[in-house]
């Protein structure tokens, strides 16, 4: 991560922007243990209180990485619950990184929250739809299939 | 150059991030 990600200027500036970067080794006697550290890279988001909100795992390249730390916030938010938050950072990777393999998990996670503030069952179809549409060999749209038959309720 | 202002400190990083209202990136890293 070190020699590609980090020296990347475009995450330089979306983690100082907006994370707290805290760099811990794998091998301390009390964090590793705390937060099951087997593997390195282990990256974690974590609140103010240090609870873990989301892990991965292996390296990332940078245009990897961002789409990955907005997914990280975004169910964080999603947890919380601040859904309209949490539709921001998934719209964010909707947008701005389509190609990027987290977006139809970004589209599965952006219709829920929709549906959950409005419940409005357009936004779970549209989730089907979309993931169809663009997604069709995401994992993600066999997910979503039980949407589809809402279509026929409408 | 511009880098990533790591905190090296577990409790300084929460601290920070309370104060500023972020999520703590934490690296787990091996520095060997």
């Amino acid at each position: 991560m070190d020699a590609v990600a980090y020296i990347d200027p475009e995450i330089i500036s979306f983690v100082n922007g907006n994370l707290i970067p805290l760099r811990l080794a794998a091998a301390d006697p009390v964090l590793g243990p705390k937060y099951r550290v087997k593997w390195t890279p282990t990256l974690l988001l974590l609140d103010a209180d240090g609870v873990e909100q989301y892990r991965t795992l292996g390296f990332y390249p940078p245009k990897d990485l961002i789409p990955s730390l907005l997914l990280g916030m975004g169910k964080t938010c999603f947890n919380r619950p601040d859904r309209p938050a949490a539709c921001g950072y998934f719209q964010r990777i909707m947008n701005d990184f389509p190609k990027n393999p987290l977006a139809p998990e970004a589209v599965f996670l952006n219709g829920v929250s929709l549906y959950i503030e409005g419940h409005d069952v357009a936004n779970l179809i549209g989730i089907y739809d979309r993931l169809a549409a663009v997604y069709p060999e995401s994992p993600w749209l066999t997910r979503a299939l039980p949407y589809s038959l809402l279509k026929k309720k409408q | 150059m511009a880098q990533i202002a790591w905190i090296e400190l577990y409790e300084v990083g929460l601290a920070k991030a309370r104060a500023e209202n972020k999520l703590v990136f934490a690296d787990f890293f091996n520095p060997n």
